[in-house]
């Protein structure tokens, strides 16, 4: 392990950015990283044909049949799992969340994208019963704009603290570096003279990044605890 | 608000960083020299959920997703644009999802429901509100 999956029910709610980020972040360390793509989309899929460069290993697999068999070759592959789960719930979800470490919500602070994190959060707790156990997920606040913060972003920011939902503290910022990695490169080999903000969005998809290892590693020991 | 008297004001600026970035880059490091660490199989409770629903002939699962594939139209086509209200538009959009196919799909899939024949004649009765 660590094997991270990112979940919600909404279209582009950043969770292909986000998880490009901190692959990317993880490979820059020559981390070994594995993303396996379930999602029909290709988003990721797409991303690393053309980043033929990055050292980020993509599977595409879209059939619940193969998902465990496929999680196992690829953590045995790689340290970091990370799974690009589809934007609409299906039969892969039960069994990527049964493997997750941790499951992130990428949420938008809109309220369309606030009411489908409310769904995904609701799915991931019938997941808990299924499984009967808890299963660690994390709200990742995304696309939002840095040191900004509007009225409705404020609301429902308020209500996800307020109802205790746990969240990442480092946002996934709003740059256009992010935009332009999805084109299919790598934050590093963006040319500053073509884009804004590259060494912000590094800075950004770093603090990220170190925020999820210390997340992953202390739902380790907590499971390790619990396990002795 | 910075000023911009001289012109400083547009010059672009480094990105500060935390002041504990040494920290962090140490700690992304420390991770990526993690080594692989293979989960084993299904998990026990998986397997347990699949055994007790087998043991009642049931599934806990539907079958593998199938992912639409972009059909080729057979012969020649036609546009067909329209607007609709939103109720009816969510009603439509979100069956194309649910049968995972495009909408001329979609549309193909209620009319044959519908019994509407080669003609546009339905083959029983269709109530129109």
């Amino acid at each position: 392990m660590p094997i991270i999956a990112a979940f919600n029910s909404k279209g582009g709610s950043a969770k292909s950015t986000a998880l490009i980020a901190l692959a990317d972040a993880l490979a820059r360390r020559e981390a070994t990283v594995s993303v396996i793509d379930t999602d029909p989309q290709r988003t990721i899929a797409h991303w690393r044909e053309k980043a033929v460069s990055s050292p980020i290993r993509v599977v595409e697999e879209t059939n619940s049949a193969n998902i465990h068999r496929l999680i196992r070759e690829e953590s045995s592959r790689s340290a970091w799992v990370f799974i690009d789960m589809a934007g609409f719930t299906s039969d892969m979800r039960t069994p990527i969340i049964s493997r997750a470490d941790l499951v992130i919500i990428p949420m938008q602070p809109s309220p369309e994208d606030a009411r489908l994190a409310a769904a995904a959060f609701a799915y991931i707790a019938t997941d808990e019963e299924t499984l009967g156990r808890p299963i660690e997920r994390r709200v990742l606040w995304a696309r939002t704009t840095p040191n900004f913060v509007t009225r409705v972003e404020r609301k429902i920011r308020d209500e996800v603290e307020e109802n205790n939902i746990p969240a990442f503290t480092t946002h996934l910022h709003e740059r256009s570096a992010y935009k332009a990695m999805m084109v299919g490169t790598t934050l590093a080999e963006l040319d500053p003279a073509e884009y804004n903000g590259i060494d912000k969005a590094i800075i950004n998809s770093d603090l990220l990044a170190a925020e999820l290892i210390e997340n992953v590693m202390e739902i380790q020991n907590r499971k390790k605890e619990n396990a002795a | 608000m910075t000023s911009n008297t001289f012109g400083f004001g547009g010059v672009k600026k480094p990105a500060s960083k935390p002041a504990d970035m040494d920290d962090i880059n140490k700690r992304i490091e420390e991770a990526a020299k993690l080594a692989p660490q293979p989960v084993e199989g299904d998990p026990e409770e998986d397997r347990s959920l699949r055994r007790a629903a087998e043991s009642r002939g049931d599934t806990i699962r539907q079958s593998p997703l199938e992912v639409a594939k972009k059909v080729q139209p057979k012969g020649p086509t036609k546009q067909l644009s329209t607007r609709m209200s939103i109720q009816p538009y969510n009603r439509f959009v979100l069956l194309s999802q649910h049968l995972r196919c495009p909408y001329d799909r979609a549309i193909e899939v209620l009319m044959d429901a519908a019994g509407v024949d080669e003609d546009g004649i339905p083959t029983k009765p269709l109530r129109v509100d």
